[in-house]
């Protein structure tokens, strides 16, 4: 496909080049943003376990998209966490650029984990298990938030299959996002059309499915988490509040 | 020799399925004329094979319309003025509106990649995988208003082994897919297999009762 991307094959060359490719623009058009806070239940099999919230927001002069899980009724006794992770972004010139990852737990502060971006110096400050570590950054990178903006530009440029740099436990793996299709799925009471996508990375066994609205791109209708043959997990929308 | 059997054949993306009909024609072994190419994504690849060959192209893009029934009503006077006996779908992967199916009733073709009536929907292979299924398929079926559901036509199978990926399951699935629409298309153009007006399909005279099964 023409376009103009960032891909690490490129980046043998002296950090100033380095900076100055990855400011090329990621999406020839820009994906619109609009900010929203949807609720989900997460079911574990046939098990309903607990709810999520996502959201997408203006944060200063960035964007932060959040999600913050809880484990419900009986399974909160055995699960003692409140997971939660945000993660900041920029545009620039219709660029994605993460700035920050957090991942944490409010019951448990070793959880904690952060990744900063330098995209000036190319490279990306790790703070995981109480260790630091520089990570350098070869091409634009996305996380388990972020990955909906690129899902939502394959909709819009109609990209089927794209290998993108990867943040997953304070490396950068490669990660590969696919369009399946189209499918009609029951949210409610309601029939919902779908745009299909397959996650797979780089070193693990989940396969991760998104279904997007296909009339809003960047909302996640139902994302089903599968590790080998366990059963999976699956976020399914509950409602959605949009801002203006 | 009766006249060339007219197809409309709708991709999205590489046009694989296109190109075996494509050579099938060429080679004679297909009697038939593929009077359109139609398209929803201006970038797929499938629109150059068409072109190469000098096939009527024309690009639908749906991001052109507000929702997918204008889409679908574009599509629909479009392959009404091309007039062909079968829409053939070939990687074409947008759902089609009951009013579209109902307009061309028993005369769109699908190529899925299942052992219908299992694994209807997306994902097959990843989902055939992650289930630990022996065999997993190909099945060409008529297009119904529920998805995935209309009368199966011709099937094939392969076995899954031990290590296998998606990759591998698609390959193996594709090589089927080449020699089945090729093969499926031709014994309706020589009128052994028939699907009529009332959706009624009958193979050598006989109704069909359970899927055609295909042996490479």
């Amino acid at each position: 496909m023409n376009r103009p991307r960032l891909n690490g094959r490129y980046f043998s060359i002296p950090s100033v080049l380095l900076a100055l490719c990855l400011s090329l623009p990621a999406f020839a058009e820009e994906v619109p943003l609009r900010a929203f806070t949807a609720s989900y239940s997460l079911h574990k099999g046939s098990m309903h376990i607990g709810t999520a919230e996502l959201s997408l927001e203006p944060f200063e002069q960035l964007w932060r998209w959040r999600l913050t899980t809880r484990a419900r009724g009986i399974y909160a006794v055995f699960v003692h966490k409140k997971p939660y992770s945000e993660t900041t972004f920029s545009r620039v010139q219709d660029d994605v650029r993460l700035q920050q990852i957090v991942i944490g737990d409010k019951k448990d502060e070793d959880k904690y984990e952060s990744a900063s971006f330098d995209w000036e110096a190319g490279r990306m400050k790790v703070l995981r298990k109480g260790k630091r570590k520089n990570v350098k950054l070869a091409a634009a990178v996305y996380d388990y938030q972020s990955i909906h903006l690129l899902a939502a530009a394959m909709q819009r440029h109609q990209w089927n299959d794209e290998t993108v740099d990867f943040y997953r436990k304070g490396k950068l793996v490669k990660s590969r996002l696919v369009y399946l299709g189209e499918e009609m799925i029951d949210i409610g009471d309601r029939q919902i059309e779908a745009r299909v996508f397959r996650q797979t990375n780089e070193g693990s066994r989940t396969v991760i499915r998104y279904f997007y609205d296909a009339n809003h791109p960047l909302l996640p209708l139902l994302i089903e988490n599968r590790k080998g043959d366990d059963s999976p997990s699956i976020l399914r929308l509950r409602e959605v509040n949009w801002r203006l | 020799m009766s006249d060339p059997l007219a197809l409309a054949i709708l991709i999205s993306g590489s046009g694989s399925n296109l190109q075996a009909i494509i050579d099938a024609i060429e080679s004679g072994r297909l009697n038939a004329e593929i009077k359109a190419v139609v398209c929803n994504n201006p970038q797929a690849y499938g629109l150059q094979r068409a072109a190469k060959h000098d096939l009527p192209t024309r690009v639908i893009d749906h991001r052109d319309y507000a929702n997918r029934e204008q889409y679908d009503t574009v599509l629909q006077q479009y392959l009404q003025s091309v007039a062909p006996d079968y829409i053939v779908l070939a990687g074409y992967m947008r759902i089609l509106s009951p009013a579209f199916i109902d307009a061309f009733e028993h005369r769109i073709l699908n190529i899925h990649p299942s052992l219908l009536p299992a694994y209807k929907g997306l994902d097959t292979h990843q989902r055939a995988l992650q289930n630990g299924e022996p065999r997993h398929g190909v099945s060409i079926h008529v297009v119904t208003a529920k998805l995935d559901d209309g009368p199966i036509l011709l099937q094939a199978s392969y076995p899954i082994d031990a290590g296998d990926s998606v990759e591998d399951l698609q390959a193996r699935g594709h090589d089927l897919e080449h020699q089945m629409y090729p093969q499926l298309l031709g014994w309706i153009s020589e009128g052994k297999l028939r699907i009529d007006v009332d959706g009624r399909i009958l193979y050598e005279q006989t109704p069909l009762e359970r899927p055609l099964l295909f042996n490479p």
